[in-house]
């Protein structure tokens, strides 16, 4: 049994523990006690989930060790400095299941807690051989010392779990490529003029049997296009990557189960490849010199020294050279809802709809009729108004329908000098019709619309006339009609 | 009053008044009405109505309803709306300070005790149409402005309140440096503070807007008078169509500055002129705070 260290005590039985200046017991470290690697892990998400491990690193120490009875357990060591440190350390390994001691290098009493608020003393001391003896009001174990576990190892050996959403958003991004999709990436970025720095990074061979090393290109994307993600994401061979901290990068659509920017153990100037789909982390020890995609594009001018001097036609003797485009379903996220369309058979929904919605949404959102239905614009997004066909915004005043993509995939910038580059229009795709354009001029706020709603469409009188004819009942007070009072 | 007279009467308050008032046009007040005038005129609107164009009114009325209802259908002012109609002239009357002459020193005075007199003729409400009715009427009736302009010239100066200067006053602007003002004075300011019928002015003023529940609560927010609880308002607040349409106002056209006033309100309250008057008002307040949790940016 331990014994509660009382408010003044001046002197307590473990040595290396003392007093600190709230009279908190207290050792110069402290120590976790976890019971697997696996409530290591909950503890090291935990904690970097809301702080940095930098502060502990300089002192952690991370240890296997075995009790008396031939269990292993995790200790976690590291320099206590302040009790504010040892208490924000005991909520988090509490929450992991851990206990939290506090001592010098080889025997530790349990910290405080909310039954002894100032911590614990030992009635005495055992004379014992091992690493660490432990005393806690529940169990006095001593633990020999096995082995360390590398904290940048265990890192590397967790696999990261899905997350669809992780990297969806427009941004910076690491591209890796097998050795044979390589050059065709490179072109497609090319194509696409989309600018990217190259370069190829080798490893040793995976067994025997491989001829040679194993080779892959590494693309650094300073602002890869979003439409362009879901590409490179369904393609075998080519893998998309976004930064989570220095010198480590997560692949898209998985996520690390600690926050690794608050563990700053990787070395920034490699590159640790998190991998999902239970694979391997890559890692690059150092990352190779990056060259412009653009240095990798191949010209060739047919073998001519010169130039042929063309003969100009007759524009009117050219044929048409079109590409059809078409609207197909895609499972993509839906991003960016910025509009819907509402045929005329909705109108009398969504005019009883505008009721419903806050002051806000009525003074932002702008609405257009058309002889075809109508066209709600609203940025802040139009899910408070859920009728009609929702269209995302791929491009400012171009808008697409929700849940579909054009095949074949084709830039929105280019899509748009397709349709004209018309200026003050809205234009609005929808499948199985011709794109639309809506002049900016005839989108009116929906408190407008509300106002001279019986303009646009009429509504069942039945379904408000009920609400209108009914009595206000007699108010009566003091035996004087307040109604008929006028004021009170 | 003979039926003739009746008819006249009415098609001048409401060309003069009701029209422009809903129209959002100049209103010029008529001679100070009776309250028997008043009455005569209201039920004599039906039979002049059939001769007029009165499309364009309705057409008006119908957007200030729309702002709470999509109701597409209203029918014509009601008596009690013609009775506002004429408290309102008469009001109008008393915040004209050339009313008051050497010859006639309590016009005002007389004035405002016509128009009490034609509130206290005014029925309280029967249904929530009507409630929706009187406000598509006098949605813009705290919006009224007198427009004083004050001419000054090199030898003197001159305010006309609530009428043009004349040209004579204007002309030769450079030679005679003539130098004119304009002030804004809404409803609630047209009777000075010094004045000794102001608490009057006031007070019939609050009775008015009162009587047009809607109103009152869209309004809610203002500064004078301010806004208290009235039979009108928690009659209607007792039905579940008038309290979405009273909750529609104080959110939608009185705006986040509803929930103070409400608060600023609750002393009307005490003692409870109803058992359910708090209860009633609490339910609209903790919907509204509900409401302005989301609204929040």
């Amino acid at each position: 049994m331990l014994e509660r260290v009382a408010m003044h005590q001046t002197r307590l039985r473990l040595p290396g523990v003392g007093l600190d200046s709230k009279g908190v017991a207290f050792g110069p470290r402290g120590l976790v006690l976890l019971a697997s690697i696996e409530r290591l892990v909950a503890f090291l998400a935990l904690y970097t989930s809301s702080q940095s491990l930098s502060d502990l690193l300089p002192s952690l120490r991370l240890e296997v060790v075995v009790s008396r009875l031939g269990t292993r357990e995790i200790v976690l060591s590291f320099a206590a400095q302040a009790s504010e440190r040892m208490d924000r350390i005991a909520e988090v390994a509490r929450a992991a299941f851990g206990y939290t001691l506090t001592g010098t290098t080889g025997h530790f009493v349990q910290y405080r807690d909310a039954s002894a608020p100032f911590g614990y003393d030992v009635p005495e001391v055992l004379s014992v051989d091992g690493d660490y003896v432990l005393y806690h009001s529940l169990f006095t174990q001593t633990y020999a010392r096995e082995r360390d576990v590398d904290l940048a190892g265990l890192l590397l050996r967790l696999r990261p779990r899905q997350d669809p959403l992780f990297g969806q958003q427009p941004g910076p991004c690491w591209l890796v490529a097998e050795e044979g999709l390589g050059p065709a990436v490179v072109h497609y970025l090319i194509r696409s003029n989309v600018e990217a720095r190259l370069g190829v990074v080798e490893w040793p061979p995976l067994s025997a049997l491989d001829d040679g090393p194993v080779r892959r290109y590494v693309f650094d994307v300073p602002d890869l296009p979003a439409r362009m993600t879901p590409l490179f994401q369904s393609t075998p061979g080519v893998s998309t990557f976004r930064t989570v901290a220095p010198g480590a990068a997560v692949q898209t659509g998985w996520r690390h189960s600690v926050t690794l920017r608050s563990c700053p153990v990787f070395n920034p100037e490699g590159l640790v490849l998190f991998r999902g789909n239970n694979a391997d982390a890559l890692v690059i020890d150092r990352l190779p010199q990056l060259g412009s995609v653009a240095s990798f594009a191949r010209v060739s001018f047919s073998g001519q020294a010169g130039f042929t001097a063309a003969v100009p036609l007759d524009p009117a003797s050219l044929g048409h050279v079109a590409v059809p485009v078409r609207l197909m379903p895609s499972l993509e996220p839906w991003t960016q809802v910025h509009a819907s369309f509402l045929p005329t058979q909705e109108f009398p929904v969504l005019r009883r709809l505008l009721y419903a919605l806050g002051p806000r949404t009525l003074q932002e959102a702008r609405i257009a009729f058309t002889s075809d239905g109508a066209f709600l614009l609203n940025r802040r997004g139009v899910e408070c108004t859920p009728v009609g066909l929702f269209l995302r915004e791929i491009r400012p005043n171009l808008f697409l329908a929700a849940g579909y993509e054009p095949v074949p995939s084709i830039d929105p910038e280019v899509l748009f000098r397709t349709l004209g580059s018309p200026t003050g229009h809205a234009i609005f795709m929808l499948p199985g019709r011709p794109a639309v354009g809506v002049p900016l001029h005839a989108f009116v706020p929906l408190v407008d619309a509300m106002i001279e709603g019986h303009t646009w469409t009429q509504l069942d009188a039945s379904a408000v006339a009920s609400g209108l004819a009914s009595q206000v009942p007699h108010v009566v007070f003091g035996g004087e009609d307040l109604a008929a009072q006028g004021t009170s | 009053m003979g039926s003739t007279n009746a008819a006249r009467l009415a098609v001048a308050l409401y060309e003069a008044v009701i029209a422009p008032l809903v129209c959002c046009e100049q209103v010029h007040p008529i001679d100070p009405i009776d309250p028997r005038d008043a009455t005569a005129a209201s039920e004599a609107w039906p039979l002049v109505a059939r001769e007029l164009d009165t499309s364009r009114v309705q057409s008006m009325r119908l957007r200030h309803a729309h702002q709470l209802c999509p109701v597409d259908v209203l029918p014509p002012p009601s008596a009690a709306e013609w009775l506002l109609a004429a408290a309102l002239n008469n009001v109008l009357h008393a915040a004209n300070p050339a009313s008051n002459s050497l010859l006639s020193p309590r016009r005002t005075r007389a004035v405002l005790d016509l128009a009490e007199a034609i509130l206290d003729n005014v029925p309280p409400l029967d249904s929530v149409g009507e409630a929706l009715g009187r406000h598509a009427t006098f949605a813009r009736v705290l919006e009224l402005e007198r427009v004083d302009v004050c001419v000054a010239w090199w030898s003197g100066s001159a305010v006309f309140r609530g009428r043009a200067p004349p040209a004579r006053v204007l002309a030769w602007p450079d030679l005679r440096r003539v130098h004119t003002e304009r002030t804004r004075l809404r409803l609630d300011r047209m009777v000075d503070e010094a004045n000794p019928f102001c608490t009057a002015y006031a007070r019939t003023i609050a009775r008015l807007v009162g009587a047009t529940p809607l109103t009152d609560a869209a309004t809610c927010a203002r500064t004078s008078p301010k806004f208290v609880w009235t039979a009108p308002s928690l009659a209607l607040l007792a039905t579940q169509p008038g309290a979405v349409l009273m909750v529609r106002s104080f959110r939608w056209l009185a705006g986040p500055a509803a929930l103070a006033a409400l608060h600023a309100a609750a002393p009307s309250l005490h003692p409870p002129p109803v058992p359910w008057a708090v209860a009633s008002v609490a339910a609209a307040i903790e919907e509204l705070e509900r409401y302005a949790a989301s609204d929040a940016p």
